[in-house]
């Protein structure tokens, strides 16, 4: 194996799980954008299964809209099966409320629709701020 | 399953050593399929999907990948009788094997012929590494992955 080779990319690894199309694609335009590998899921099944096929995932974004959930579901569901995976809850703007809210596990961080660029970056950072190194694809 | 396709093409990397190189993977899972075909695609590489070992077979021989990457649990023949066939056809035994499985099936993936096993879950810097190596002039033998 050649040492010399420069990693073809480094970042975290990501799950955005989300219905709306137009909305995984900003996310996923902009995080990739910054380095990240950057998956999705339009349903609750596929944000599991794709947890769990990663050796490491360092954060679930998982929107109030997903196929098969209300997400805030998901985000229980993956925080039981995956007590030290980071999840960041996207609070849509028509169907999260307070009550639903509720029930999101403690210390789960809200971002609420809409939102920009930055302010997506800024509650990602956040989020992998105090985690482990980030991701070499090869060394 | 209501996935649907990615919307988004993955970003490539401008440094691609062994840039276009075509690997052979035969997976069900489309999880694993998604995984790999962007870690591998952003390393450089042309990934082509199979589902079966029979179809894997008949690619194999007419494609002539650079590597193939097979689960064990695949349809029809198992990625590891299809390791076997590989490597007992001259025109195909030069294609570098790797089982990638959810199996602890190093033992019998070596015994197979495989140049490589790598255990699941998927671990990007473990498959471009053995990918790198085994396209690499000198290739290491039986390499391994398991976490």
């Amino acid at each position: 194996m050649s040492s010399a080779t420069p990693p073809a990319s480094t970042g975290r690894y990501i799950i955005v799980a989300d219905e709306d199309p137009a909305v995984v694609a900003f996310i996923i335009h902009t995080l990739r954008g910054d380095g990240h590998a950057v998956f999705h899921a339009y349903d609750v099944r596929s944000a599991t299964e794709l947890a769990l096929a990663l050796e490491h995932c360092d954060l679930v974004i998982s929107n109030t809209r997903v196929i098969g959930s209300d997400g805030v579901s998901l985000v229980r569901d993956l925080r039981h099966k995956l007590p030290r995976l980071p999840i960041m809850y996207l609070a849509n703007i028509g169907r999260s409320t307070p009550e639903l809210e509720a029930q999101l596990p403690a210390g789960i961080p809200i971002l609420r629709e809409p939102f920009t660029a930055e302010q997506l970056r800024a509650a990602v950072t956040a989020v992998l701020d105090g985690r482990g190194p980030p991701r070499v694809a090869s060394g | 399953m209501s996935r649907r396709p990615d919307p988004i093409p993955p970003v490539r990397s401008s440094i691609v050593p062994n840039a276009r190189a075509l690997i052979l993977c035969v997976e069900r899972d489309p999880h694993i399929r998604e995984l790999e075909a962007y870690f591998l695609d952003q390393a450089g590489f042309v990934v082509h999907f199979v589902e079966s070992g029979g179809q894997a077979l008949e690619l194999a021989r007419s494609l002539k990948p650079s590597i193939v990457i097979t689960e064990v649990l695949v349809p029809g023949l198992d990625g590891l009788a299809l390791c076997r066939q590989l490597k007992a056809t001259a025109e195909t035994r030069a294609i570098p094997v790797v089982i990638f499985s959810v199996l602890a099936a190093q033992d019998r993936a070596r015994e197979a012929g495989a140049e490589a096993f790598l255990r699941k879950p998927l671990a990007e810097h473990r498959l471009v590494q053995v990918v790198r190596e085994l396209l690499a002039p000198s290739k290491p033998s039986a390499a391994t992955g398991s976490p």
